[in-house]
């Protein structure tokens, strides 16, 4: 079991480096280094002559972009590892604390999303695969189907219309995640103002992934219903809904548990527009507005980031994986 | 007292190629304590026999579709036909009297829970108890099937285990509950040959000992000559021949059963001198099953009268059913 | 029973015909072809054939200098002696402007209503598809190359080659993919073009996966043995032994890539990272129609029913496909 945590930590290290090279090469291949881009925006701000100069001979020296391009990568790797990633080009501000007031939000987004997810997809394709053919089968299909052809803006923009402006219902609020004055509620009011605010902003995200989750599921099932043990287990005499839940199910929530790791990073892609329309700040917004405004210390810190916890989570479902299937924990005698 | 009689068993699959009769009209009695050979080839039907007797037929697209299986069910009362059962009393049969033991110990054991759990599942189910006694129980059957140091081995996964332990741990399983009969469809047939020859002496010791009835499915007619007691020969879901082990193999009367047993290779003779013998042709297609007797494409003896009646079984002798008409040495 | 061999692509496609929806789905979606490709045809103010002073020429694709700017609703209202037009059933581009019917809701006139600017929505529907349809098989068809070259290479070889190329996809997997591309096409510029091209090229790690696992099964089997005993090159190998094998799940995933792509496209466009603003798509229709939620619904409901139809059409023949491959399936 150790040998194998540590042979999956050793082959995340050159993913690991190349995510940090790749970004690093994204940035760099833009036209125009940061530094005179940086010195462009300041002279749009109309900064006097002696502070361009300053501006870009201090950001030369922070990003060494008078050494040589791997020297460059180096210095930043370094500087990466203490998680320092400069300051914004927008407002000045540590990359690194705008990160961490946006990463919260969109891990909360995400994590609330997965778990609708799998409790709505697990039964239904679980029992679609008990079932097949029936009429839960065909009908969860065909409307999962639906839904996920549907553009999350159009969504989004269908929802806000129908329940959240004057015109019909109201029952949602269409921005942030909190609304003003809330911080004088208790903890559980503030709890529930928070999630009142993130109903809409969580059926966009989680609609798309029912039917991806169920077939999934259903597959994994029937594959698993065909095996022998299942035979054995009803041999035995067992009640048809043990040899499901305990038998075959256990068994088909295998693979699905690696999913969890892969479900992430499709996650964060989705945010982007679902933060914009609702105004939550998050990584979503945060990135798109700073690529809007080439905020390059703030592009590379997401793009780093989001990939190094997109490679944690893909880690973490792998451990996840063994632990369920003894196969792997203990191996053979 | 008859434990178990089978009456004109018949099991169908209904699928698009057409109908397989699977199982075509099979007819044997059970007593306590015997022990019941049912041979034939691969695809002959045997394995289908053995679920219909449990009703473990998968639904689409098999069903039962005739006969009777009178099993003695109480003590006291009379038989009861186990196909008129509702399901949730049947469920009650499995596992607690009737019980089955299945032939890939590898792929019928569910990878994720210990034997351990899987035999106390099968205890806590029938019989209850407290954990403490369940886990007695546990220990009990594993020792009894001459797994070593049980109180570890109940914690051991299935892949943990050598495929002849695995069996055993089937085994284990099987007779957890003390069942009156005990069907073992090829139990032995993906183990070595070392093995074999002791799980097949194991089955019979625990047969003897819990004085069960046991069906031992298998196509290796020496694994018959060594543990059965009466012989029943399958051919295209029909049974063809019915008899004692000695009768069956000193005077086979069925041209199949005659067939099979000349196709065992001889060691006494030159190998070298002769050919193997095999019966020519092949089985028939299950769906498309010919009029008449199923094996007279295939038969040295097949006259006219074979392809165009149903043959019936014939009781020549006492205790000898035939299903030919030209039956004989 | 059938006894009659046949080839695999024509078992496939029998299998697919079972399943009406998707037939249906799949004559939408050559349907949608055909307008995206006709579009000039479908949509134009100017005549599909006209006959004017004794010449013959076809407006709708290319406009004789003499005559730019006429007023062709005059034109076919009066028409000069001895001139004859065939003009598109709809009668607008997505340049026209009719300032007089700015916002008006589905009509005789506008079949589909009128947006902001009071471009006739039909027209506008009619040449989006072509954005939207051209990037989704273009992008597609450039992951599709990437993702084979890769994961054949990686299922061939195994070992060294297949740790660095698995690594490479756990990279390109690792990275948000949409972030990814909005951070590029900043740099870049948002061209047609270069969405295609960056769509297919953070698209591929799918097909790849795919391709690497078939390859590494199939490397062992016999029929690969036999070629490479018989000496056969690397790449023949690839090529006519492992390549047709794969086809068929990298077919299903080219479908439902091309749904994808579409999406993203729309998406971009949504965010204003797609087309030009001037060039008609579905994405930029919706954004625009934002501002107007309240009053005109048909700018909201219509463009977005338009994306949806088409994924669902792509997403429905690609599980049809998937099914008709599947041999536990085959009835």
């Amino acid at each position: 079991m150790l040998k194998y945590i540590v042979k999956r930590l050793l082959l995340m290290i050159p993913t690991l480096l190349g995510i940090m090279i790749i970004t690093f090469a994204v940035v760099h291949l833009a036209p125009g280094d940061p530094a005179s881009l940086k010195a462009q925006t300041a002279t749009d701000m109309l900064a006097s002559e002696g502070m361009t100069r300053e501006i870009v001979e201090s950001t030369r020296a922070l990003y060494g972009l008078d050494k040589p391009v791997h020297v460059q990568f180096l210095l930043w790797a370094k500087r990466v590892v203490t998680l320092d990633f400069g300051a914004s080009y927008r407002d000045h501000r540590l990359v690194i604390a705008k990160i961490g007031e946006a990463l919260p939000i969109t891990l909360t987004l995400n994590i609330l999303t997965i778990l609708v997810i799998y409790l709505i997809s697990i039964p239904i394709g679980a029992y679609s695969a008990l079932r097949p053919r029936g009429l839960l089968d065909k009908a969860s299909a065909i409307f999962f189907m639906a839904l996920y052809s549907l553009p999350s803006f159009w969504v989004a923009m269908m929802l806000i219309v129908l329940v959240a402006s004057g015109d019909y219902l109201n029952i949602f609020p269409i921005t942030g995640i909190v609304s003003p004055g809330a911080g004088a509620l208790p903890w559980y009011g503030w709890v529930a103002n928070v999630g009142w605010h993130l109903v809409l902003p969580v059926i966009c995200l989680t609609y798309g992934g029912f039917a991806f989750m169920s077939r999934f599921t259903r597959a994994s099932m029937l594959e698993v219903i065909r095996q022998d043990y299942i035979r054995t287990a009803r041999a035995k005499g067992l009640p048809e809904w043990k040899v499901a839940v305990n038998h075959a199910l256990r068994n088909a929530l295998i693979p699905l548990l690696t999913l969890m790791g892969t479900l992430l990073p499709a996650l964060l892609g989705g945010s982007v527009i679902v933060e914009q329309i609702f105004s939550i700040p998050g990584m979503g917004r945060l990135g798109f507005e700073s690529v809007l405004a080439r905020d390059y210390p703030v592009i590379m810190a997401i793009a780093t980031i989001s990939a190094f916890l997109t490679l944690v989570s893909i880690f973490l479902s792998d451990m996840m994986y063994a632990i369920v299937d003894p196969r792997i924990t203990f191996g053979k005698r | 007292m008859t434990l178990l009689s089978v009456k004109d068993l018949r099991t169908h699959f209904f699928t698009d190629a057409g109908v397989v009769k699977a199982v075509d009209g099979v007819d044997f009695a059970l007593e306590r304590g015997d022990t019941l050979g049912l041979v034939g080839e691969s695809g002959c039907g045997k394995s289908m026999m053995s679920l219909s007797l449990m009703r473990l037929v998968p639904d689409p697209p098999g069903r039962i579709v005739s006969g009777s299986v009178m099993f003695q069910l109480t003590q006291t009362g009379g038989p009861v036909d186990l196909l008129k059962l509702s399901e949730k009393q049947m469920r009650g049969v499995r596992g607690k009297r009737l019980a089955m033991v299945f032939q890939e110990p590898m792929t019928s054991l569910n990878p994720v829970y210990t034997i351990g759990d899987q035999i106390a599942e099968a205890v806590a189910l029938h019989d209850g108890g407290s954990r403490a006694s369940v886990r007695r129980r546990v220990i009990e059957m594993l020792s009894l099937v001459g797994i070593p140091t049980p109180e570890r081995r109940m914690k051991d996964y299935p892949h943990q285990l050598s495929g002849g332990m695995r069996q055993r741990a089937m085994v284990a399983m099987a007779l957890s509950c003390r069942p009156d009969v005990l069907i073992a469809d090829e139990p032995t047939t993906a183990l070595d040959v070392t093995i074999q020859a002791q799980i097949l002496d194991l089955i019979k010791r625990l047969q003897h000992e819990l004085g069960m009835a046991l069906i031992l499915v298998t196509h290796d007619l020496g694994v018959v000559a060594e543990t059965a007691g009466r012989v029943i020969v399958m051919y295209a879901g029909r049974f063809v021949e019915e008899g004692s082990v000695e009768q069956i193999f000193k005077e086979p009367m069925h041209p199949y059963t005659q067939g099979l047993l000349k196709a065992i290779p001889p060691l006494a003779r030159k190998l070298a001198a002769e050919r193997f013998f095999t019966i020519p042709g092949s089985v028939p297609n299950l769906a498309r099953l010919p009029a008449g007797c199923a094996f007279a494409d295939r038969c040295p003896k097949v006259q006219a009268r074979c392809r165009q009646e149903e043959v019936p079984a014939d009781p020549c002798k006492v205790g000898r059913l035939v299903r030919c008409f030209y039956s004989g040495s | 029973m059938r006894e009659v061999s046949q080839r695999y692509s024509a078992l496939v496609w029998r299998q697919f015909r079972k399943s009406r929806l998707a037939v249906v789905c799949l004559c939408f979606i050559v349907l949608l072809a055909i307008v995206a490709i006709f579009a000039p045809l479908i949509a134009n103010d100017r005549p599909i054939i006209l006959k004017h002073e004794g010449k013959w020429s076809m407006p709708a694709l290319s406009l004789p200098p003499a005559l730019v700017g006429v007023d062709w609703d005059a034109m076919e209202r009066d028409p000069p002696q001895g001139s004859w037009m065939v003009r598109a059933p709809i009668r607008y581009r997505p340049g026209s402007y009719d300032l007089a019917a700015v916002l008006s809701p589905p009509s005789v006139r506008h079949i589909l209503g009128t947006d902001g600017d009071g471009r006739d929505v039909a027209a506008q529907l009619i040449w989006g598809s072509r954005a939207s349809l051209s990037v989704g098989i273009v992008a597609v068809g450039i992951a599709v190359a990437i993702g084979l070259a890769l994961g054949l290479l990686a299922g061939f070889y195994g070992g060294f080659v297949d740790i660095v190329v698995s690594r490479i996809i756990e990279v390109m997997i690792c990275f948000p993919t949409f972030f990814l591309i909005l951070t590029v096409l900043a740099f870049v510029g948002p061209s047609i073009y270069n969405i295609m091209i960056v769509i297919g090229v953070t698209g591929w790690t799918g097909v790849a996966r795919l391709v690497r696992g078939e390859c590494l099964k199939l490397r062992r089997r016999d029929f690969v043995v036999a070629a490479e005993v018989a000496g056969a090159r690397d790449v023949r190998i690839m090529w006519r032994h492992m390549l047709p094998n794969a086809m068929a799940p990298v077919l299903v995933s080219a479908t439902f890539g091309v749904a994808g792509a579409i999406l993203v496209e729309a998406s971009l466009s949504f965010l204003g990272f797609g087309v030009p603003p001037s060039d008609p798509s579905w994405g930029s229709m919706l954004s625009q129609a934002q501002q107007f939620m309240d009053i005109a619904w048909w700018l909201t409901l219509i463009p977005g029913f338009a994306i949806f139809a088409t994924i669902t059409a792509y997403n429905l023949v690609g599980e049809a496909l998937r099914d008709a491959i599947d041999p536990n399936l085959r009835t």
